[in-house]
């Protein structure tokens, strides 16, 4: 283990780690690399080849990294020379990704996310021998937990020998869970959306399944027209979930959460394996998502979100994400993600006033689409054009569903605030790792005697906000949020708490 | 509204000249406006089409409106505007229309910009910027005397002390 640590001079990655440069070179300038392959001149490709790996090559024997006093030390750059360095105690997550190739070989990319809102502090190892990144990456952590401790060498060191915690499994699911996930996903959500109304196009135009039937031979598909655009729409829908499921295999087979040590780890994947792990104390945020379709089933997802970039190229980065497990196990989960989170209390609904508010925002926001729908119908045919009032009670239904959702509590340092319509967003903060916070209110708001509190959060993920409660409460809050506590706060008696406060208790 | 900052340290409001940075700013905007309208309008005409009313009116009415925005916003934005360095945090209370009131823990800074704008140069003032590790912390002061704003900065920093802001 310390034998195959990286703890000398600098060294460089793979001695393959060229071709996957190229390979990269060459996806990126796709156009480029068609047109020379469109030539079908052999000596071409060869030099264009040669040409390529010899450029690689060059930067593969520039890019060197290094450990050094509690620090990563990356160079890098053939004209023109970068230096990095990344402070252990800057590290947010270290990613491990196998790709299939990858696995064959025996090497493995390497990733470490740090704090910061730019791309510019990310490493990507790519690639380096299995061995080494294994080592490499509990070296990082070991270092970047000793660096914390103590911040002296003789702890990275220390932490550095220290041998590789026992891992305890947290949640393990299965094909048929991640296959769950991704039919119940928004993707495949979104599309059962679109599919609904477009199998009603039929009766807009009539002469559509006929010219489909023309083209299919309606003997062979079936004898009456509707039931041919049912079974159509059906067969559709039933890909279309099938191709969920299957992609959100590829991503998250053999999901696995773990906690080892002071870590949380993430294993998934079916050709891509990763191998993403995190901190216990860097969660800045947690947040619990449950979409219609998931409450029906008694499902919800989890996210884990860190300080680091949010998105960018890889929307995996800098976050953990649980893609199904079912409401029962909510809790268990949560506790070990945010010890002394769990269980979530039960959530005070803001004042009644929020109700009409809630719903005065949906109705005002279904205007103009109503309004576009009217103008439609009316262009389609006049007596119609009424029919797009249907929308305002279901805006109206949108805004008491939105007003029931909403709902904050708070406990031993944590912050909870819930809202959404279709998907339930129920936000975890930390107290102690909040970096700022506001109260806003607008105009509308302070009529009624309410206000937003935001809560700033490390990291470019979503501002947890608990909308819409009392002015007095939201000012409260923010005295929670900047750490003064304000003694015991009267309880907030004769509100009703808001439904679904606690999972599966 | 909490009532546990007297004694302590008042609520402080921005420098005067403020009212000219916003007013020129606001009004520079408003003639940049005026004259697409015009544009447009004179293009239109010339294009052979008929916009309603004589050449020009829509400009002077885009002028007018944003005349008045010139003159009567400042001052309001101007007086809803407090910032307080307070023991633990620098608290900011702005806003018309949308009020904010934000606060940022000293600990939690990570670095802090003063800044200044061609007009806010003339005038003699400095914006603050104060920056932690969220995108989402909201805290510029605008019109602190470009004399003072070192002090303030500095004054932030020396309670920002030093640690983990993460």
């Amino acid at each position: 283990m310390r034998s195959d640590a990286p703890a000398g001079g600098p060294r460089r990655l793979h001695v393959l780690s060229p071709v996957f440069f190229a390979a990269g070179h060459v996806r990126r300038l796709w156009p480029l690399a068609l047109l020379v392959l469109a030539r079908r001149q052999l000596w071409l490709v060869v030099a264009v080849a040669v040409v390529l790996l010899a450029v690689t090559t060059l930067e593969w024997y520039r890019r060197t990294y290094a450990l050094e006093a509690g620090a990563l030390r990356l160079e890098e750059g053939v004209l023109a020379r970068k230096l990095r360095v990344v402070p252990f105690d800057r590290i947010q997550q270290v990613d491990l990704v196998r790709k299939p190739l990858h696995r064959v070989l025996g090497v493995a990319t390497l990733r470490v996310e740090t704090a910061g809102g730019g791309g510019a502090a990310e490493v990507d190892l790519d690639v380096v021998p299995l061995g080494e990144a294994q080592a490499l990456r509990s070296l990082l952590l070991r270092a970047k937990e000793g660096a914390a401790v103590a911040g002296g060498d003789a702890a990275v060191a220390a932490a550095a020998e220290a041998a590789a915690p026992a891992e305890r499994a947290l949640l393990r699911l299965s094909v048929g869970e991640v296959m769950l996930a991704g039919i119940t996903g928004t993707r495949a959500a979104a599309v059962l959306i679109v599919l609904g109304p477009l199998s009603q196009l039929s009766d807009l135009f009539p002469s559509l399944s006929d010219w489909l039937l023309g083209r299919f031979n309606p003997e062979a598909v079936a004898p009456t027209t509707p039931a041919a655009v049912v079974a159509v729409a059906v067969l559709a829908v039933l890909v279309w979930l099938g191709l969920a499921a299957a992609s959100s295999v590829v991503t998250d087979y053999g999901f696995t959460l773990a906690t080892a040590g002071a870590d949380l780890v993430v294993r998934r994947g079916l050709l891509e394996r990763r191998e993403e792990v995190m901190a216990i104390a860097r969660p800045q945020v947690v947040r619990v998502d449950e979409s219609l379709l998931r409450r029906a089933l008694g499902l919800a997802s989890i996210r884990i979100q860190s300080a680091g970039r949010s998105g960018g190229a890889d929307d995996t980065a800098s976050r953990l994400t649980i893609p199904v497990l079912p409401r029962a196990e909510v809790n268990r989960v949560l506790g070990e993600l945010l010890p002394g989170a769990a269980p979530v209390p039960r959530l005070l609904a803001p004042p009644p006033v929020a109700r009409g508010r809630a719903v005065r925002r949906s109705v005002l926001r279904a205007a103009p689409l109503t309004a576009a729908l009217a103008v439609a119908l009316w262009v389609l045919s006049r007596p119609a054009a009424p029919v797009a009032l249907l929308l305002v009670p279901l805006a109206v239904l949108g805004g008491l569903a939105a007003y029931r959702n909403l709902g904050h509590a708070r406990r031993d340092g944590f912050l909870y605030a819930r809202q959404g319509v279709a998907i339930r967003v129920t936000t975890v903060v930390p107290v102690a790792k909040a970096q700022s916070g506001s109260v806003r209110s607008s105009l509308f708001q302070r009529r009624a005697g309410l206000a937003t509190l935001h809560v700033d959060v490390a990291g470019g993920s979503a501002t947890p906000r608990v909308v819409d409660e009392s002015e007095g409460t939201a000012e409260e809050l923010l005295q929670v949020v900047l750490g003064r506590s304000p003694g015991v706060l009267p309880p907030t008696s004769g509100r009703r708490g808001a439904p679904g406060g606690a999972w599966g208790r | 509204m909490t009532e546990r900052t007297e004694g302590a340290s008042a609520a402080r409001t921005l420098d005067r000249r403020i009212l000219v940075v916003w007013t020129v700013q606001t009004a520079v905007l408003v003639l940049v406006l005026a004259a697409i309208v015009l544009a447009v309008d004179v293009g239109l005409r010339l294009a052979g089409t008929h916009p309603p009313g004589p050449p020009g009116l829509a400009a002077a009415l885009v002028a007018l409106a944003g005349g008045v925005a010139a003159w009567r916003l400042p001052s309001l934005e101007y007086r809803n505007w407090r910032y307080e360095v307070a023991e633990d945090a620098l608290e900011l209370r702005h806003g018309i229309l949308r009020r904010v009131h934000s606060a940022i823990p000293y600990f939690r800074v990570q670095h802090i910009d003063v800044t200044q704008g061609p007009v806010e140069r003339m005038v003699g003032l400095s914006r603050l910027v104060v920056h932690t590790a969220s995108a989402g912390t909201d805290a510029t002061i605008p019109g602190i005397a470009a004399g003072d704003a070192e002090g303030l900065r500095r004054l932030i920093l020396a309670r920002a002390g030093t640690g983990d802001a993460v």
